[in-house]
């Protein structure tokens, strides 16, 4: 090792300072947000669910993800500066408290439920036509946002289940919005929650005497029982998060339940969060969504037409013809006649 | 017979040589062959986390890479050996082809199973 130090010194000198110059742009985090074109994610991929096994279904439902990249390195900074597919926003003020780790999570969680949420409205409406498929849930509070005051920060985690608060007089409470009648400001109470896999903590938490909160935001949303459902579904780890890919998981378990192919063989994608009335919401970074189902040549790309228009007009900038296969549809049902319609 | 050859001339050089002078050129070529492959590697992990969407051109630049760091790390130690002992008679450049052209393959079949298995499982 010495002979080589020895042999290539003047290169080690003279290289030294741009070596460490490299690994600082390559390293040091910026406080922006960069978002870039992902890819798709076949939802079959995702659900699977044990149900008219024999059908052959012949497209494919895909939800569409992007690459969301809290705190790039000056050289993602950069690198994406100069890319006409990938915008760079300021970090927002909602994330500057959790790390890339944490604003995961919360991303992950958000997936859950959008993927609950998708389950309970196709299984619903294919109710409608086999009454035999029913789907079971019960309304589950999970942490969806930590303060910097909230005592006990670490302990809590993002997508935790609140279960109960034994507050003032040692009234137990199991429901977020009776916190409030039991706890006065600046004291300390009892919390106990649920990890995912089944494990409950309790721990004390203060009730900041400044601004009478917790510092816990709470999200309530309807959790599917898969034991009490039928036909039973099963959801695989995924790597992806956020609440996009509603309409498209919706379509895919719809599919999955229905006696015929709804996909009439084609390569369906698409992005919008879904509610339980079944309409589609508008979602963020429609630029690279659109540019990410351009790259991967779908057939069908529905969007909800709050987003419509933005699509549109990145379309018209990167001279992408887009009257074959962008759809704007405002419900469920709406993509459902669409895609029957292709059958005609 | 070739076999034979090529068992003998590796004898003569862990003869010539000894371990510790071998085992020091490989860590020094190793480390020295890492400093300039470490930052091409990072560089080309960023790249593809921008662009996901050309997941499979870097991943390919990516193997390419690690072969390169391969032929480096080969290059640079027998570099540290000629410089160890310049009077050497072993014949450094058929011992190492082998070696590094396996690595290279190995590289290239870990590299291909990633992107045909393990890329597609880990994209859902």
């Amino acid at each position: 090792m010495n002979e080589l130090s020895e042999k290539y010194w003047l290169h080690i000198k003279l290289l030294f300072i741009p070596y460490l110059v490299m690994m600082f742009l390559l390293l040091f985090p910026l406080q922006y947000l960069v978002y870039s074109p992902g890819g798709l994610t076949e939802v079959e991929k995702i659900i699977s669910i044990e149900y008219n096994q024999d059908k052959e279904v012949e497209g494919t439902i895909s939800s569409t993800f992007v690459m969301s990249i809290p705190r790039p390195t000056i050289f993602q900074f950069l690198v994406g500066y100069f890319n006409p597919y990938v915008d760079i926003n300021v970090l927002p003020t909602s994330y500057e408290e959790y790390t890339n780790q944490e604003i995961a999570q919360i991303s992950y969680a958000d997936k859950d439920i959008s993927v609950s949420t998708a389950i309970i409205v196709a299984y619903e409406a294919m109710n409608q036509i086999d009454a035999s498929i029913h789907v079971a849930y019960e309304d589950k509070t999970i942490v969806f946002g930590k303060a910097s005051y909230l005592s006990h920060y670490a302990d809590i985690d993002f997508g935790d289940a609140f279960i109960s608060l034994v507050g003032e007089n040692d009234e137990t409470v199991y429901t977020i919005e009776e916190i409030s009648g039991v706890t006065i400001n600046g004291g300390t109470y009892d919390m106990t929650f649920e990890k995912e896999n089944g494990e409950s903590y309790t721990v004390p938490i203060v009730k900041n005497a400044e601004v009478g909160l917790f510092g816990i935001t709470f999200v309530t949303y309807k959790q599917v029982d898969p034991a009490l459902s039928y036909p039973i579904f099963t959801e695989k780890p995924s790597n992806t998060g956020g609440s996009s890919g509603g309409l498209l998981q919706t379509l895919a378990v719809y599919n999955m339940l229905a006696a015929e192919d709804i996909t009439h063989g084609l390569k369906i994608a698409g992005t919008g969060t879904i509610n339980y009335a079944g309409t589609v919401g508008n979602i963020g970074a429609v630029k690279q969504k659109v540019l990410t189902a351009y790259e991967n040549n779908v057939d069908v790309f529905f969007m909800s037409p709050n987003d419509y228009l933005t699509a549109v007009n990145v379309c018209e900038a990167y001279n992408i013809d887009y009257s074959e296969w962008l759809v704007s549809v405002a419900t469920f049902q709406d993509a459902l006649d669409y895609l029957e319609s292709l059958g005609d | 017979m070739r076999m034979k050859k090529c068992i003998a001339e590796w004898k003569k050089y862990i003869a010539e040589f000894g371990c510790k002078k071998i085992c020091d050129s490989i860590l020094g070529g190793f480390i020295f062959s890492s400093l300039i492959a470490v930052p091409i590697y990072v560089i080309l992990v960023e790249v593809m986390i921008v662009f996901m969407y050309k997941v499979n051109t870097v991943t390919v630049l990516l193997i390419v890479a690690a072969m390169g760091h391969n032929i480096l790390w080969h290059h640079l130690t027998k570099k540290a050996l000629s410089l160890k002992n310049p009077e050497a008679l072993s014949d450094l450049k058929k011992v190492f082809f082998w070696s590094m052209v396996s690595l290279n393959i190995l590289i290239l079949a870990i590299g291909l199973i990633i992107l045909l298995v393990m890329i597609p499982v880990w994209m859902v």
